[in-house]
């Protein structure tokens, strides 16, 4: 029945293609604003406990999650979690894995069209000359669809992706992580290199680059026992690993059963956190601190750092001045690029694994299906991004929904599948040894956390909610309300295709 | 740069660059093929 007949080219591939899921604008954009926001130098422990204390944990959990559920023939998370116990809810937590993917896609792929448009814009020179005002303007004039260009590339981006998606994993995801990532690293390096020996006086800059890293590191330890901190930082830990999305779980479906997941999960995750701790935090804030001083960043960023990435860079470069303002823009747009179509390839992967598997589709009629769903879906944040529609996606797909999954995950996973099981899923074929305490975190201390953080943003949750004001947010609402259930409605109709045809969800124990 | 900045960053980055850097000389230097050479078990069996 199943017509998903890929699988991984080479090892290097995997995790370069794992790596490219998890790196992508959120290292380079929001880790240096949340370090800055959140005690500079001192965020850095919360951070790297929730890295070692959930982060790692559920990159383990969805590895060895994804690998189970590979070995039974299945390739996204409803029928993946619903091979680990006969529960029938486990299929609909599944669910989330498929949705978050799809309507976060929606609004990626738009904003992975900003960083094509912005790698063009640099190379005409239409950033050229121009005031900080006046490239705010080019933003906004192209956010509010002043032009055809907008909506010409946001097409192209969507094409871009189906077409690499039409060519399989080792043909078409596994080709663009291996171009992609060293290109990404490449780029990063030259603009922190750049960013870091930044000399006061020269081509305008006030202070050197080597200041601003000064305040993104300075500790401020009164701030690491306020909550608020450690939410912020766990919250950089999941947007940045791509946890609790379906993607990992569905790349590493495609691993073979007795092939390794431990030291590949490691490679992969920690060379996300190289590229966002070494790269990310030597470009946005020395470079925006050495032309534009320490306030007028702090008042820049408290949006976050998508705005002055796009609105304020360009002009930063643009005081290099000749050939280098070019090669940096290039440079700066590009690496966004490659870290962002990196990550749509994965998002796009568990929802055209669920209807070759699920409904024998080809892989390029699945990959065209997506694309076509991705248009759909992702129109309203293009139409109405200034009311808020984008941000309305962000919130519900790339928040919540990642948080609700993870904490049902880990908890099937640990205590539901069995730690036992699983320590054997996750040690079959490692080649490294996974440190026996991983046991105790997984089963206590990663649940208790994420148990924490959606306790934590519940009120936040209520007050989104209750919130009418805004027409096109409350239909976006309804149309994301509308996908969940259009997909549970999917899962369900192949449960029972399934049934009908004899195939289990766990063909060894039945069921 | 002060010196708790400095001491705060190089040893983040040091710790983050060397742990990267060990797995990924591991992965590069531990032979695993991930394709599928056709030996291996059925893995994704056909009920109908």
């Amino acid at each position: 029945m199943s017509t998903n007949n890929d699988s991984w080219g080479s090892r290097i591939g995997l995790i370069l293609a794992m790596a490219g899921n998890a790196v992508g604008f959120g290292n380079f954009l929001r880790f240096p604003v949340k370090a800055m926001q959140n005690g500079g130098g001192a965020f850095t422990i919360p951070y790297l406990v929730c890295f070692l204390l959930m982060g790692i944990p559920l990159l383990y959990v969805e590895w060895a999650s994804g690998r189970f559920g590979g070995k039974h023939g299945h390739h996204s998370t409803p029928f993946i979690l619903g091979s680990m116990h006969a529960g029938r809810i486990w299929k609909y937590i599944g669910v989330f894995g498929i949705f978050t993917n799809l309507a976060v896609a929606a609004y990626y792929c738009y904003l992975e069209s900003w960083t094509l448009s912005w790698v063009w814009n640099s190379f005409s020179g239409v950033f050229s000359g121009k005031s900080q005002e006046e490239v705010t303007g080019v933003f906004k004039s192209y956010v509010s669809l002043d032009g055809p260009m907008a909506i010409i590339t946001w097409v192209i981006c969507l094409l871009l992706n189906t077409w690499i998606l039409s060519k399989g994993l080792s043909g078409g995801v596994e080709k663009v992580a291996k171009i992609g990532m060293p290109l990404l690293i490449l780029f990063g390096a030259i603009l922190a290199i750049k960013g870091v020996t930044l000399k006061a006086g020269e081509n305008g800059a006030l202070h050197d680059g080597t200041f601003g890293l000064n305040f993104l590191w300075n500790p401020d330890f009164s701030t690491i026992w306020s909550p608020k901190v450690w939410l912020a930082a766990a919250g950089q830990i999941f947007f940045t690993l791509s946890v609790g999305m379906g993607s990992i779980q569905c790349y590493a479906s495609y691993v073979k059963r007795k092939k390794d997941i431990a030291l590949n999960a490691m490679s992969a995750g920690w060379m996300n956190e190289f590229v966002e701790v070494v790269i990310g935090s030597c470009i946005l804030i020395p470079i925006g601190i050495g032309y534009l001083g320490i306030d007028k960043v702090v008042e820049m960023t408290k949006t976050g750092g998508l705005g002055f990435g796009f609105q304020t860079m360009p002009y930063l470069f643009q005081q290099w001045g000749g050939v280098f303002s070019i090669i940096a823009g290039v440079f700066f747009f590009g690496l966004l690029f490659f870290a962002g179509i990196t990550s749509s390839l994965a998002m796009c992967t568990p929802c055209m694994g669920f209807m070759q598997d699920e409904f024998g589709w080809s892989r390029q009629k699945a990959a065209w299906a997506f694309g076509a769903t991705i248009l759909i879906l992702g129109l309203p944040t293009v139409l109405y991004f200034n009311e808020g529609v984008f941000d309305e996606y962000d919130y519900w797909a790339g928040d919540v929904s990642l948080v609700i999954f993870a904490l049902f995950e880990i908890i099937l996973f640990a205590w539901v599948f069995g730690m036992k099981r699983g320590w054997d899923e996750m040690n079959e074929g490692a080649d490294i040894k996974i440190p026996s305490f991983m046991k105790l975190i997984i089963q206590f201390i990663s649940p208790l956390i994420i148990g924490f953080i959606f306790v934590m943003s519940l009120p936040d949750l209520w007050k989104n909610l209750s919130d009418f004001s805004s027409t096109p947010k409350v239909v976006a609402r309804l149309l994301l309300l509308a996908l969940w259930l259009a997909i549970a409605w999917l899962v369900r109709t192949a449960y029972y295709k399934r049934k009908r045809e004899g195939r289990y969800l766990n063909q060894e124990l039945k069921f | 740069m002060n010196s708790t900045s400095l001491i705060m960053m190089i040893g983040t980055l040091s710790i983050v660059s060397i742990v990267t850097f060990y797995f990924f000389y591991k992965a590069f230097t531990t032979p695993s093929e991930m394709a599928d050479d056709g030996k291996e078990e059925i893995t994704r069996p056909d009920f109908t």
